[in-house]
C-alpha cells in the first residue's frame, strides 16, 4: 500500500516534471527555481544545469542536454540501477545489487560527486564547455 | 532480541537528495546508509537501526529543504509580479 502510493507519487511528479519542462526554459524563466549556492557564491553546485538540461533534452538537442551536466547524465544510468536493485527481486538481480550498492561503488559516487564539484569551477572547464554549448 | 529483517537502508532517497541541490544534507544521509549494510553484517542491530533512522531522517531535512527554499523563493517573485502588476495599474 505505502509502496503504491509512493509509486503513484513518482509518476504524477515525473509526468508534471516532463510537461514543465517541455513548454518552459527555465533560463529566461523567473519562476524556475534558483540554485542557492549559486545565489549565494557565484559557483556552480555539482546539480547547476539539470533544469537547463531537461528543458534541452525534452526539446530534442540531447547534445546540448549532455554538456549542461555530464556528471548527472553519467550518473543517471547508476542511480536507476540503484532504484531498480532496490525495488525489483530475483536472483539475478540480488548479484546485481551487490555490486551496484557494494559500499565502495557508492563512495567512489561520493568521490566523483566532490571532484566534479571542484572541476566544473575552473577556468580549464569553462574552457572546454565554451566549444560545445 | 534480534530482529529478523535488515531495516532500509533509503540508498534511492540519499542518493536522490545528493542530486536536488541539498548535497550536504544528501552526503550525510549516503554515509549512514552505507553503514546499515556494515552494521547488520556485523551483527551490530542497534547500530544498524540507528543507522537506517538517520539516513531517512538526513534526507527528508535535505528534501524538506528544498521544498521550502523554492516555495519561498516562489512566494518572493509571485510577490513582486503582484507588486508591479499592482503598481502598473495605478494611476498617478
Amino acid at each position: 500500500m505505502r509502496r503504491g502510493v509512493a509509486a503513484a507519487i513518482a509518476i504524477v511528479a515525473a509526468v508534471g516534471i516532463v510537461l514543465i519542462y517541455r513548454h518552459f526554459d527555465p533560463t529566461f524563466s523567473h519562476f524556475a527555481p534558483k540554485c542557492p549556492f549559486h545565489l549565494l557564491t557565484g559557483y556552480d553546485c555539482p546539480s547547476c544545469g539539470i533544469q537547463r538540461a531537461m528543458y534541452a533534452a525534452l526539446n530534442g538537442d540531447l547534445k546540448r542536454a549532455f554538456w549542461l551536466n555530464p556528471f548527472v547524465a553519467l550518473v543517471m544510468p547508476y542511480f536507476l540501477l540503484i532504484v531498480l536493485t532496490t525495488f525489483a527481486k530475483g536472483k539475478h538481480i540480488e548479484n546485481l545489487r551487490s555490486i551496484v550498492q557494494h559500499r565502495y561503488a557508492v563512495y567512489g559516487y561520493i568521490a566523483l560527486f566532490f571532484i566534479w564539484w571542484v572541476v566544473r569551477n575552473t577556468t580549464w572547464w569553462q574552457g572546454v564547455l565554451s566549444q560545445y554549448l | 532480541m534480534t530482529p529478523t529483517q535488515k531495516p532500509n537502508d533509503h540508498l534511492v532517497l540519499a542518493i536522490l537528495t545528493t542530486l536536488c541541490c541539498c548535497m550536504p544534507l544528501g552526503i550525510v544521509s549516503i554515509i549512514r546508509s552505507t553503514q546499515v549494510n556494515s552494521y547488520w553484517a556485523a551483527e551490530k542491530y542497534d547500530e544498524a537501526m540507528q543507522a537506517s533512522a538517520d539516513a531517512k531522517k538526513w534526507a527528508l531535512i535535505g528534501m524538506g529543504a528544498m521544498v521550502i527554499g523554492i516555495l519561498c523563493y516562489l512566494l518572493f517573485f509571485g510577490g513582486l509580479v503582484a507588486l508591479g502588476v499592482g503598481l502598473s495599474e495605478m494611476d498617478f
